[in-house]
């Protein structure tokens, strides 16, 4: 975990008394609303439905414990007692007063937080994998490589105020779990044949309502022109993006105009130019921010391990261990997902109370870490075998011990209507729907893993084109209908799903999922045989069929 | 205020019509964001001073304008005008501006306490200073 030095410490301090000021000035009615929009965005604050909403970063979707009680202790203070994970690992309070916001910086600056380019036509937040550092299947941790671009990026003078926001996402393992094809840039973690570190570029990926897979301009960047090379892409962005219509502003939509080679050569010529200046990381640096990631003191694998826990007679307790666990790169360690996919609140909510419980539970069980996800989880990423029992119990204790992690019902979600101002439709109302309707575990052990993800709108948040199952919420006379896409994919594989066919109203949602689960289980080649390749397998067709046939007939 | 302390040249032209009479020796020249910038580099030496206009609060298309000017070695006087606000003269001075025209009603006395607000800078810019970790 990165710790601040006094630089870091200063700049998030000051950058608090920056935004207080500019607040200020902002109640006081001296900066015009359009202006103090473009600062409070830059500052994680959107103006929602009901109140103002702030995002605070998660850099990367790394806690300590400390940081998550604080978190705690914000939604407690300033807010209705419960925070939201997002898709890009960061968690929203939704319901925070704006002359408030800048003391509730305050106190997250004292545990190193803040909301700074949390949203805003800049470069967000950077996003990684949230297994980084443990995954079994990992090359090199993806973390030092994130926390270099958090600081780069972080008040860059030249990139605040870009043609539109800017995602970047690094990943460290062959399995891609932080989406990189679906970002603005995406940089993946590669060796060259001489054993060096490097990164596979990729750009002009993204969703939103023209979703497209980004392509690689780069096979390989040496580590230490990492800085200059996501300059250049900027530069070349910041001059040539469109500025004329938002929805066309995207880098994907630059680089599909102008053909990913012609993009490759603007910035090409562009990092020539200052490849070996002083962006060029020195060893030093690079060092420097390794170190805050160092592996922590394990236990040995004696000490840690405990072979027999596949043993222990306790069939929920077995369920959770087959679902929620995964295996850890250290022997004698697993790795435990944390849904945040209550049946009671939407998906990605965690009460302060439930914060307060898993900090404490990362102190006891995992070196006090905790990580967000970009499909709204919690991971507790350092748990030894031996102490698998106990957590469970812990977090059975705090209602986060269900055992649906990969299941239909862990499924992401945008907040929808119900706060978002952008929202066509509801999202909530399904969510809950859905819950209530697949409540059976075994049943959804036994439909295996299937992602499903919900918009409420055209803008996606909810990475509808990306879920096995999406369902985008839209607004057709004055009613909310939704349109469901099959045989999407966030894996390393990334796809974009194909449209089913024409809308679904509200109320008939959970009936056409049950329909397209059934079409599976009925052509599935045996049970091992997953919903994403069936899809894959048999295409739209049957499962078209099996939706509007037996709609029609419903109607008839 | 240093940024405030360039006088106004007494004649600007604007860089089509400079172009239209074949780029001669001027005192300043003024670009719109949409410039050729290669083309405009081509032609620093012939101008003291590059306005560079701000058409709209969003538009930041001149912070990398001026960076490139910098880097290119132009020694003149890189003036922002239009859309200028005083929230984003911090970053302006960083990637190169050294003049500023501040909007009507915007007060010059707020700049002081505006300017260096946060005066940490994690990178290499126009302004001599170095990245962090240099």
């Amino acid at each position: 975990m990165y710790i601040y030095n006094e630089i870091d410490q200063q700049l998030v301090d000051e950058r608090v008394n920056q935004f207080r000021d500019q607040t200020q000035r902002f109640l006081k009615g001296e900066i015009a609303d359009d202006e103090y929009r473009m600062l409070r965005l830059m500052n994680g604050i959107y103006i929602q439905r009901h109140a103002p909403m702030l995002r605070v970063a998660v850099p990367y979707g790394q806690m300590t414990s400390v940081q998550l009680r604080a978190l705690a202790k914000v939604s407690r203070t300033y807010d209705k007692g419960y925070g939201h994970f997002t898709t890009r690992q960061n968690i929203q309070f939704n319901w925070p007063e704006l002359a408030q916001i800048p003391d509730i910086l305050a106190d997250l600056a004292q545990v190193q937080m803040h909301a700074i380019q949390t949203s805003g036509a800049c470069i967000r937040s950077v996003t990684s994998d949230p297994l980084a550092g443990v995954a079994a299947d990992e090359l090199a941790d993806s973390r030092p490589w994130c926390e270099i671009i958090r600081q780069w990026s972080s008040l860059h003078p030249e990139f605040a105020y870009l043609p539109r926001k800017f995602k970047i996402a690094v990943t460290g393992s062959k399995a891609d779990r932080a989406a990189v094809q679906v970002h603005d840039i995406g940089l993946r973690i590669v060796h060259n044949i001489q054993g060096e570190l490097g990164f596979e570029v990729l750009v002009g990926g993204g969703l939103g309502r023209t979703p497209i897979i980004g392509q690689v301009i780069r096979k390989y960047l040496p580590a230490k022109h990492l800085l200059s090379y996501l300059e250049a892409i900027l530069r070349i962005y910041n001059l040539h993006g469109r500025r004329d219509n938002k929805y066309k502003a995207r880098i994907k939509i630059l680089v599909k105009a102008m053909g990913v080679d012609a993009f490759a050569q603007l910035v090409e010529a562009e990092w020539q130019q200052i490849k070996d200046t002083d962006l060029q990381l020195p060893e030093a640096e690079i060092k420097r921010v390794s170190s805050h990631f160092a592996k922590p003191y394990y236990l040995s694998e004696q000490e840690a391990g405990f072979a027999q826990v596949n043993s222990i007679v306790d069939g929920d307790f077995q369920r959770w261990l087959t679902h929620n666990v995964l295996p850890h790169q250290q022997p004698g360690y697993r790795i435990v997902m944390v849904p945040l996919k209550n049946p009671l609140s939407p998906p990605g909510d965690i009460t302060h109370q439930q914060m307060d419980g898993l900090a404490d539970l990362a102190d006891q069980y995992s070196f006090g870490n905790v990580r967000s996800t970009h499909d709204q989880n919690l991971v507790l990423a350092y748990v030894a075998e031996k102490d698998l029992y106990e957590l469970w119990h812990g977090l059975a204790d705090l209602g986060l011990g269900r055992a649906n992690h990969g299941t239909l019902t862990d499924m992401i979600n945008c907040p929808g209507l119900d706060y978002c101002s952008l929202a066509n439709a509801e999202t909530l109302v399904l969510s809950e729907r859905i819950n209530e309707a697949f409540d059976d575990l075994d049943y959804l052990y036994d439909l295996g893993p299937i992602e499903l993800k919900i918009s409420g709108c055209i803008n996606a948040c909810g990475h509808h084109h990306i879920g096995h199952i999406g369902i985008l919420g839209v607004e057709k006379g004055g009613k909310q209908v939704y349109q469901f896409t099959l045989g999407g994919s966030d894996s390393e594989a990334a796809q974009l799903g194909k449209t089913l066919g024409r809308s679904i109203a509200q109320d008939q949602v959970v009936a056409t999922i049950t329909i397209i689960l059934n079409t599976y289980l009925a052509l599935r080649h045996g049970n091992d045989e997953t919903f994403a390749q069936v899809v894959q397998r048999i295409g739209l067709l049957p499962f078209k069929e099996a939706v509007y046939g037996t709609a029609q007939k419903t109607a008839a | 205020m240093e940024l405030l302390k360039k006088p106004q040249p007494s004649i600007v032209i604007d860089y089509d019509d400079w172009l239209a009479i074949d780029a001669p020796q001027v005192e300043a020249v003024k670009v719109i964001a949409s410039v050729d910038i290669a083309q405009l580099l081509n032609l620093i030496t012939r101008t003291d001073e590059i306005q560079i206009e701000f058409s709209a609060f969003a538009d930041g298309r001149g912070f990398s304008i001026a960076r490139i000017l910098r880097r290119a070695g132009y020694g003149g006087v890189i003036r922002a005008v239009g859309d200028v606000a005083v929230d984003r003269v911090a970053y302006m001075q960083r990637v190169g501006f050294d003049a500023i025209e501040l909007k009507d009603g915007e007060e010059a006395t707020l700049l002081p306490r505006l300017l260096g607000h946060v005066k940490v800078k994690y990178q290499l810019s126009s302004d001599g200073l170095g990245p962090v970790y240099a």
